[in-house]
């Protein structure tokens, strides 16, 4: 995966976590949150965390290879850290351009729908799975990880994979 | 119940409850303002609530759109998968309104979820 190499957020995250020029960069323009939704004043921004070990990067890159493995006509699969929607590691099929952009703006969408159930006071067994998001031609998904405070985000074309084994696949690495 | 069956968006939510007599909530929602035009619960759930989270949710995913230049793209719903509970944003009018649908994931499989709101866009427009 040299191409990750020359995302200059990767060259970062790679020089340590002292390096002056952090990923908290991106944040303040891409993750300005609006609306009645973020009305509670308690409710922080999200913040990134310290940067991520090499184990961390590592589990987050194997991950990524044996989902690619499993669903080969994908168009982009990553690993976010939920909060803030820092890239732990991905793969694209195609150009990468808006990349971190869009991890924050899905990462802010799932923190939303945590606010949703939490604000609906549904059951206490009720947790978030996933969110699968229909477009014309693509399918979006984003799976929340159990056993890390990551989301495994996957988008692949419709006419190429359908949707129930995309889901059943993201299920089995969930687990 | 907080509709009129005068309305489209009214006469809409009818018809989904009469599809999916067994729904939790059901709302249809004006995007620009997180409002809902018309809305019916079976459960404790507030539809008017969810609501206005779910305008946040489908305005994050239009930015992250923007953010990848998807060219022709448009989004058709948002599907929020739940331990038991399956909630359903299908976007209609051209990502003006959108149809909010809450289920029981026992009752109700997706694809039945998704055939009763595809029926009522065409209402809405």
């Amino acid at each position: 995966m040299g191409f990750l190499d020359s995302l200059p957020f990767f060259r970062r995250g790679q020089a340590g976590a002292g390096a002056e020029a952090s990923p908290d960069d991106v944040l303040p323009e891409a993750a300005v949150p609006a609306g009645p939704a973020d009305a509670p004043a308690s409710d922080a921004e999200p913040t990134l965390g310290a940067a991520p070990s090499q184990e961390q990067r590592a589990e987050a890159e194997a991950l990524v290879r044996a989902v690619a493995y499993e669903l080969p006509d994908f168009v982009t699969i990553a690993v976010l850290e939920q909060a803030g929607g820092r890239i732990l590691a991905g793969q694209w099929a195609g150009h990468s351009g808006g990349a971190v952009e869009a991890a924050v703006a899905n990462a802010e969408l799932v923190r939303q729908v945590q606010l949703l159930v939490t604000a609906l006071q549904l059951d206490a067994a009720e947790r978030l799975e996933d969110i699968v998001i229909t477009l014309q031609q693509q399918v979006h998904l984003m799976h929340v990880l159990p056993q890390q405070p990551w989301l495994l985000y996957l988008a692949v074309r419709s006419q190429d994979t359908n949707l129930a084994l995309a889901r059943t696949v993201l299920r089995s690495f969930a687990q | 119940m907080a509709y009129s069956t005068s309305s489209p968006a009214g006469q809409a939510v009818q018809n989904i409850i009469n599809d999916l007599p067994g729904l939790l909530a059901v709302a249809i929602v004006d995007v620009s303002s997180g409002m809902s035009l018309a809305s019916h619960a079976n459960s404790s759930i507030n539809p008017d609530t969810a609501a206005a989270y779910n305008t946040e949710v489908v305005k994050q995913k239009q930015k992250a759109m923007g953010a990848l230049k998807l060219q022709g793209e448009t989004m058709e719903d948002i599907l929020i998968t739940l331990t038991n509970q399956l909630h359903l944003i299908r976007l209609v009018n051209d990502g003006k309104k959108f149809i909010y649908l809450v289920v029981n994931s026992r009752d109700t499989n997706l694809a039945i979820a998704r055939e009763v709101l595809r029926s009522q866009a065409d209402l809405l427009k």
